[in-house]
């Protein structure tokens, strides 16, 4: 049995459980998604990225991908806290349970902060615009530009991760601790960077 | 522009940070709740099917207990809604974070937005109001009448079968309905393959989930591009190609007739397709490869021979190949199993009778 790291676990049921609620059920691919906003979210409050508790690396196709909630995925399947919906995967009643105390220790109080505002996203977009915006990231669209496997959010290559982040704290200037408004505009941001937006009213 | 004058524009432009500015944290709560409504409501109804506004709101800021909304009768059920025929709804979103139906009497929304961040939606027209202020709804996505009605694919076939009803049918997106040379839709303009194509990787990009990666026009030889490249983002191993095809008349911008595609345009492309495959089998023999062929088909009957500005066609005409399969000869999607059945998209022409 493979050893379970607790901030990723943690992770990997609070992005099942609420973006569940809008959907039958989420791929895997998608709790590395929504993890990683919320650890880019993390960052944004000015936090080392090393209390995240867990690394992400760009996979060639300039996806972010964790080892450690690849681990906790299979290991919360196996052990009957995920259950299989066709392809996809969603909370049984016992691991909700489990998320519910977890929630409420205050240890967990700021990367839920993170990993709800990552999950609202979803009210403004759809997964795949959340994934498109996302895709420009400077870290994500540097490891889509030079395909292979490396660790994102190294120290070296954060610079231009913290400028855009300067950017939206000085647009957003007094208005609040709430990260679901840093995080839609600044996906908003990322999405219209490269796309010619015809539909336009 | 670069992405910090983006960023200012949208804080100064769009409708979350304009809810959070009028109200403060209890406006972006009421908006995020407004929003997560909306998405929900046309998860149920067909927007095409609304007639007038709908309107969705929550009230801000009630402190006391006596200004704490008190709701009539059970909130909504919106699956109850999806065979009605609807105008004019209008919810309210009560204290308990459920929508009922609220009645706007003799109030109108800007009246209504002094207390509440408010959603109005009307023709594909969405906008909030907050305090005294509104704003427009971007939309990203130009096939769907909402920016809230964006639904997420979990595989490629669904996505694709829904691309055919929704995109192409009616011609409802934006890109695709460029491709047309004249409003009745008779013509493709000389060459749409690129309108086409753009108009499905927007499609694929904006409604697959966060596990798929879409390439457009990817060489798998030398010389060939095939039309989207797919690959899930972990399964390094999956691969599919999907190739585009169209079947009609184009015409120039003059009018006249540059290209007549039928029956051997669309064999021709499947064997395009299977020779794809087979290429892509070489080159990576580890991968698990598969086939997607698309045909749009914008046949019609008895078209003139050039294009003129007052061109109309019958039903009978016009729908004449709306059911007429294509039969294939040799069939790869019934020899080999990277193949799909194709996936032929029927245009409809604009009638005169």
């Amino acid at each position: 049995m493979n050893r379970l790291e607790p901030d990723a676990t943690f992770d990997c049921l609070y992005v099942i459980k609420h973006l569940h609620s809008q959907r039958e059920g989420i791929a895997q691919q998608e709790v590395h998604l929504f993890a990683y906003l919320s650890c880019l979210l993390w960052i944004y409050c000015e936090r080392p990225v090393s209390d995240w508790g867990y690394h992400f690396v760009g996979t060639e196709h300039g996806a972010p991908y964790s080892p450690e909630i690849d681990v906790a995925l299979r290991e919360l399947l196996e052990r009957g806290f995920l259950r299989r919906i066709h392809e996809l995967v969603g909370l049984t009643k016992h691991a909700e349970q489990v998320l519910y105390d977890l929630t409420t220790h205050s240890i967990n109080k700021e990367r839920a902060e993170c990993l709800e505002a990552a999950c609202s996203s979803t009210a403004a977009f759809s997964v795949g615009m959340v994934s498109s915006a996302l895709a420009k990231e400077p870290e994500l669209s540097r490891a889509r530009a030079v395909p292979s496997r490396r660790f994102l959010l190294e120290r070296a290559a954060q610079t231009q991760l913290y400028d855009q982040f300067e950017a939206l704290r000085k647009a957003l200037q007094a208005r609040g601790h709430d990260l679901r408004l840093p995080a839609v505009v600044w996906l908003t941001a990322l999405y219209q960077l490269n796309k010619a937006t015809p539909g336009d009213l | 522009m670069n992405i910090a004058d983006i960023i200012l524009q949208i804080v100064n432009d769009s409708h979350v940070p304009m809810a959070h500015e009028v109200f403060g944290d209890p406006g972006l709560d009421a908006v995020f709740k407004v929003m997560e409504t909306v998405k929900t409501l046309y998860r149920h109804i067909e927007l095409e099917r609304i007639n007038g506004q709908i309107i969705v709101f929550q009230v801000v800021g009630r402190d006391n207990v006596r200004e704490r909304s008190h709701p009539v009768g059970p909130p909504v059920d919106f699956a109850g809604l999806a065979n009605q025929s609807l105008n004019n709804l209008c919810f309210e979103i009560a204290d308990d974070g459920r929508p009922y139906i609220r009645p706007l009497g003799g109030a109108t929304p800007e009246e209504l937005a002094e207390r509440a961040v408010v959603y109005i939606y009307e023709r594909a027209r969405e906008e909030f109001l907050a305090g005294s202020r509104r704003k427009l709804v971007k939309r990203y996505d130009t096939s769907t009448l909402s920016q809230f009605s964006v639904p997420t694919f979990s595989s490629l076939r669904d996505a694709l079968q829904k691309f055919s009803y929704e995109n192409v049918r009616e011609s409802t997106c934006y890109i695709f309905r460029q491709a047309w040379h004249d409003p009745n839709r008779l013509f493709f303009k000389a060459k749409p393959e690129s309108l086409m194509r753009n108009s499905l990787v927007q499609f694929l990009s904006n409604r697959l989930g966060g596990e798929y990666d879409i390439w457009p026009e990817q060489n798998v030889n030398e010389k060939n591009p095939v039309d989207i490249r797919v690959q899930t983002r972990f399964q390094v191993n999956r691969l599919m190609l999907v190739e585009i095809k169209w079947m009609g008349d184009s015409v120039d911008d003059n009018g006249h007739v540059t290209a007549k595609h039928r029956d051997n345009r669309a064999q021709s492309g499947a064997g395009q397709l299977a020779n794809y495959l087979d290429e892509q089998r070489r080159s990576a023999p580890s991968h698990v490869i598969q086939g997607y062929y698309v045909i749009i088909d914008g046949r019609r009957r008895s078209l003139p021979s050039n294009a003129t500005a007052e061109m109309y066609i019958s039903r009978e005409n016009g729908f004449h190949y709306e059911t007429q399969e294509i039969e294939f000869d040799p069939a790869p999607h019934l020899t080999r199993n990277d193949f799909d059945p194709p996936y032929r998209m029927f245009a409809r022409p604009v009638c005169n009778d």
